[in-house]
């Protein structure tokens, strides 16, 4: 895919090398946002401004790299400053405390919204996501990019920039983690039911 | 009566769910979208708006009063040891003499 963007004439600013290039990958792009934020609107906005971003500092690309991974990197970053700022607002909103996160119980979000979950799927879905918004950000990456967006440990290490094995450890951490949330939430919402 | 799920199942069902998730085709005419914010974000260049200005007055303002405050925490605390007065400074204030020892050594000896 890489192959048919032309790097020189997306540095030179052509806006149909840079149409090109959106096309390439905008539906990747907009996939990975909304299986990080879980809101179309979202999403949509992230990954326009990763093709922004990525167009503006287009000179320090360095062509050793694959376009798509320096792509999904600037992505990420992205949606992880985008979540840390609804957080932050939301904690001073709520005065919540700061330093609590493994105790933090999953908060199914109000604006949930993903086009790319079926309906008998939703609310398993709907709590699994909220359960990983609680993740820490490393983890939740290497989850999603493994889980929703079907990359090998190979493709997560280039894009984490980190070592297969700690793609590994990172994945092993963040099923664990899950685990005992949703066991957690599960049981809690079972005794609800009880009584 | 309504049967309660294992736990356990629920939990491997959750965790399964993630790799049912479809992937999303992107909305209409996100590359004209794409194209007009850049090209909007050309034109705006770097602009302070006003809330980022008031954040940057209220960081400065910060600054000089924690400047101002240690200068004047500092230069407090010098004029207190210029105060502090020495043994020599108290010697020479109240002029103590040896007829008091004396008085108190001869009222023992008379006891």
């Amino acid at each position: 895919m890489s192959a048919e963007i032309d790097i020189n004439e997306l540095k030179s600013g052509d806006e149909r090398a840079f149409r090109q290039f959106v096309d390439a990958y905008g539906k990747s792009i907009f996939n990975l946002c909304i299986n990080i934020v879980t809101n179309t609107e979202d999403a949509e906005d992230l990954a326009q401004e990763t093709f922004i971003e990525a167009y503006n500092s287009i000179t320090s690309f360095r062509e050793t790299a694959q376009l798509k991974t320096w792509l999904y990197r600037i992505a990420i970053n992205k949606c992880y400053d985008y979540l840390r700022w609804k957080k932050r607002k939301k904690r001073f909103a709520l005065l919540q405390p700061l330093f609590n996160r493994d105790e933090e119980p999953i908060e199914i979000p109000s604006n949930f919204q993903h086009p790319g979950i079926v309906l008998d799927n939703k609310e398993t879905a709907q709590i699994l996501f909220a359960a990983m918004e609680s993740l820490p950000d490393n983890q939740q990456t290497a989850f999603v990019l493994y889980e929703t967006q079907g990359m090998d440990y190979k493709q997560i290490a280039e894009t984490m920039n980190v070592s297969i094995s700690a793609v590994e450890a990172l994945l092993f951490r963040a099923r664990a983690n899950l685990r005992k949330k949703l066991e957690k939430y599960y049981t809690k919402s079972t005794s609800y039911k009880k009584h | 009566m309504e049967k309660i799920p294992n736990i356990e199942d629920q939990v491997n069902e959750a965790l399964s769910s993630a790799k049912k998730v479809q992937p999303v085709e992107v909305p209409a005419f996100f590359t004209d979208r794409t194209v007009n914010r850049l090209k909007a974000s050309a034109k705006e260049g770097y602009t302070f708006s006003p809330t980022v200005l008031l954040k940057i007055a209220a960081v400065i303002l910060l600054v000089c009063v924690n400047v101002y405050t240690i200068k004047y925490v500092l230069s407090g605390s010098k004029q207190d040891t210029a105060v502090t007065p020495s043994v020599k400074d108290i010697v020479n204030e109240y002029q103590p003499n040896d007829t008091i020892e004396l008085t108190i050594e001869t009222r023992i000896s008379n006891e």
